[in-house]
């Protein structure tokens, strides 16, 4: 069972909420500790990576946390390894899903961590509202909290914040090609900051150089502004070619596209003519990309058949056994199977 | 090799044939403009030929389409004449001259954009809307071998309304051989690298090189705009060819030679061809600001023809696909109606100076704009009423998003963006001229 604990001496706690979801949390009091040890959070850099991770889990709890300072010490007790998924809530409630972060606290009788919150460009020196989740690999857990509280910020700790968002990059992904969601430094929108910086320095060079300095400001600014992002896309660029190159891993596209290929072999070797049936959750996304490099083959996630292969794709409404494999309300007769390292399976069959 | 030697020789016929078009519009001896003007304009003669096709229930096939090329570079040669206008001297008489700061920063901008394109053209087709109303489409079309009108999404595409110069390029470059996403890719990267170039000799002939490498990289480095760099969608093929018509546009205000108007008449109904936007949101600003330049100065009647022949090119498409009964805004016509909402006036705002699409460009460019109009010597710059073309595109696409049922578009984070990069670089390069070059220059022959 999982336990949080109003510390009796919150050093910057304001606000303890607590949303309960399947678990009751128990608060009890904290005790003197040593050095807590620190977790550097990773960033969650979509949002079906969130999904994932939270569908993977069992026990599940969540929690929202008032406060400000840079780090989140949290006392605790677990017999198991307990993953953390915290964010910052905007005023309204909402939260930008890049923002997300996770961490995990390891095992302990007594736990005492301290969890570094700046690595999120959510992260903002005043006082912020974060929504924390909490999950672990059993429904049954004696998991509990026995004291949280927020450690404020030092001037050279908000500095090194600032300079760690400048370097996150901007999150690319298929949806990108409408709109970027841009840098964040602080919590606040680099563009504003530089724009405005940008504007004010125009505006004293002008009045002191004229109007050429003025434009070599502007247009200094705008290329730094620019190259930023450009770095960006050479960071993309690798690290897309070089997973392409060595996994055969396309972003979020995954390894759909080797599965493509291996239909296309299967297809030939063994003439094969039939459709794909795709079983997948949420977004179509992998549907597309399996449709235009399999066309004209019919690919759909509906319909009839024939069909001569089934793809799985994170689909949690599936299930197979040695003959046969079903998805949804579909019954397929099994031939062979290739599992790939993003999890996609495919199936040659015949519809039974 | 058995795609590479048929893509390599449909693009020599695309540019033998596109090079002797320029060169009969502009009756100019610069190799180098009509090298790089040869594929946008091939393309666009292309465009044509796939309608053509379409209309007259003529498959695609490479005898139809490579051979309808071969007929038209032949019939272009044969009304060929070897009259060449001398041409403009490059400007020399610029006010701000070198700054190896900004040149630098342009020069790792614009690599870092050339590195992505050409990576990411490489890797397979990736985005949404690639995979269904684009390239999807291109490929549905290919094998069908006639242009594909789907109005369900059963086989991948559902957008019957779009224009199809994209797709058309796409076709006939894949044509020897079965579909190549690789080439499909490629031959739109390659026409952004024409685009881009012929976009700097055009400028060149205004500007220095130092500022005609800064203007470019301000633009291009847009972020967004970068993004589509590779494998971009029709909007960034429609941006291209604004631009290019843009440039011409100025160069024709500074030289007063109608050659540049034509050029850029053709470059607007090109833009009119990738993506429906180019009819409100290229042709209309420019037949109102070549009208208003024109009509001070005295020269409307002159113009008749560059101004009839863009009318013409660009309206085919319109006229066609209104006997075809498809809808001339992209999202069929509910989005011609009023409906003003106020999230989308504060949206559009916040989209365009704090989120990540355009870096803080706006910020520079309107600014910019302010030091323009504080300075009276600025104002009278003879490409200043060319201003007027991204004013009227920008308050078009304001009042699109945000008093239309199309601010679904821009509270959804999705066109409004792209649309937005237009009168961006249209304000970039009408004020790169007028900063750099004397108020007074003339260059009339």
């Amino acid at each position: 069972m999982f336990a949080v604990r109003l510390p009796s001496y919150p050093r910057r706690t304001t606000t303890l909420s607590i949303v309960l979801i399947g678990y009751s949390f128990v608060l009890i009091p904290g005790i003197m500790r040593a050095e807590p040890l620190t977790i550097t959070p990773s960033l969650i850099s979509n949002t079906q990576m969130l999904e994932k991770a939270l569908t993977a889990k069992e026990g599940y709890a969540s929690t929202t946390l008032k406060g400000a300072g840079a780090f989140l010490e949290i006392e605790y007790f677990s017999s198991e390894d307990i993953d953390l998924f915290l964010v910052p809530l905007n005023r309204d409630g909402r939260y930008v899903p890049t923002d997300f972060m996770t961490a995990k606290l390891p095992a302990a009788a007594n736990g005492d961590v301290r969890i570094d919150l700046r690595e999120t460009p959510g992260w903002k020196t005043s006082e912020t509202l974060w929504l924390l989740n909490i999950a672990s690999s059993s429904t049954d857990t004696d998991a509990g909290f026995t004291g949280i509280e927020f450690v404020p910020a030092s001037p050279i700790e908000t500095l090194s914040a600032a300079m760690t968002h400048l370097s996150i990059a901007e999150p690319y992904g298929p949806s990108s090609y409408h709109v970027l969601r841009g840098y964040r430094v602080l919590g606040l929108s680099f563009a504003v900051l530089l724009g405005l910086i940008t504007i004010i320095i125009a505006l004293i060079v002008w009045r002191i150089r004229g109007v050429s300095t003025a434009l070599w400001v502007l247009v200094t600014l705008t290329l730094l502004s620019h190259l930023r992002y450009g770095i960006d896309l050479l960071r993309f660029s690798h690290e897309h070619l070089t997973s392409m190159q060595t996994a055969s891993i396309y972003d979020e596209a995954g390894t759909i596209y080797a599965v493509a290929e291996s239909i296309k072999e299967i297809r030939m070797k063994e003439q094969r003519f039939g459709g794909v049936f795709v079983c997948r959750n949420g977004t179509d996304f992998q549907e597309k990309i399996l449709r235009y490099q399999l066309y004209p083959t019919p690919v759909s996630h509906n319909g009839d058949g024939p069909f001569s292969f089934v793809v799985i794709i994170g689909s949690p409404d599936w299930s197979q056994d040695e003959a046969s494999i079903r998805c949804g309300d579909g019954q397929f007769l099994r031939i062979s199977s290739q599992y790939f390292s993003d999890g996609i399976s495919l199936h040659t069959t015949q519809k039974s | 090799m058995s795609t590479t030697l048929p893509f390599l020789g449909i693009l020599a016929i695309l540019i033998f044939e596109g090079g002797l078009i320029s060169r009969m519009i502009v009756r100019s001896q610069d190799w180098k403009l009509l090298l790089a003007l040869s594929l946008p304009i091939a393309a666009f003669v292309n465009v044509l030929l796939v309608a053509l096709c379409t209309i007259t229930s003529i498959s695609l096939t490479p005898w139809s389409l490579i051979g309808g090329h071969v007929l038209l570079t032949a019939v272009c040669a044969f009304f060929y004449r070897n009259i060449s206008i001398p041409s403009s001297a490059p400007a020399t008489n610029v006010l701000i001259t070198k700054n190896r700061t900004a040149l630098l920063l342009s020069t790792a901008v614009l690599t870092c954009i050339a590195v992505y394109a050409f990576i990411h053209g490489s890797l397979p087709t990736f985005q949404f809307d690639s995979l269904t109303n684009w390239t999807m489409r291109s490929q549905i079309s290919f094998v069908d071998q006639r242009m594909a009108f789907d109005e369900a999404e059963v086989r991948g595409m559902a957008k019957p309304q779009y224009p199809y110069l994209f797709h058309a390029l796409q076709i006939t470059s894949n044509q020897g051989h079965t579909w190549n996403d690789g080439l499909a890719n490629l031959i739109l990267i390659l026409l952004g690298l024409s685009s881009i170039t012929a976009l700097w000799l055009i400028l060149r002939r205004l500007l220095s090189p130092s500022t005609t490498l800064i203007t470019i990289a301000l633009i291009f480095g847009t972020p967004l705009l970068a993004t589509h760099m590779a494998q971009g969608y029709g909007d960034s093929v429609m941006l291209q060819y604004l631009f290019l018509a843009h440039a011409l546009t100025l160069l024709w205000v500074m030289t007063k030679e109608r050659r540049w108007l034509m050029l850029s008449g053709m470059c607007i109904a090109a833009g009119v061809w990738s993506k429906s936007e180019g009819l409100v949101f290229g042709l209309l600003p420019w037949l109102v600001t070549v009208g208003l330049i024109s009509w001070n100065t005295r020269t409307l009647r002159s113009l008749r023809s560059p101004i009839l022949l863009t009318l013409l090119l660009s309206l085919l498409w319109t006229i066609g696909a209104s006997i075809a009964g498809l809808s001339l805004t992209p999202h069929h016509g509910s989005d011609a109606t009023l409906a003003l909402s106020i999230p989308a006036v504060k949206e559009a705002f916040i989209g365009l100076f704090s989120r990540g699409s355009f870096g803080i460009a706006w910020y520079s460019a309107l600014s910019a704009l302010v030091l323009f109009f504080a300075s009276p010597k600025f104002r009278s710059h003879r490409a200043a009423p060319t201003l007027l073309m991204a004013g009227f595109t920008f308050v078009i696409i304001l009042l699109i998003y945000t008093a239309t049922p199309n601010s679904q578009f821009l509270l959804k984070g999705e066109s409004y963006y792209r649309q937005m990069l237009l009168p961006l670089g249209l304000l970039i390069l009408s004020l790169a001229v007028i900063f750099t070059t004397r108020p007074d220059d003339r260059n009339d022959e």
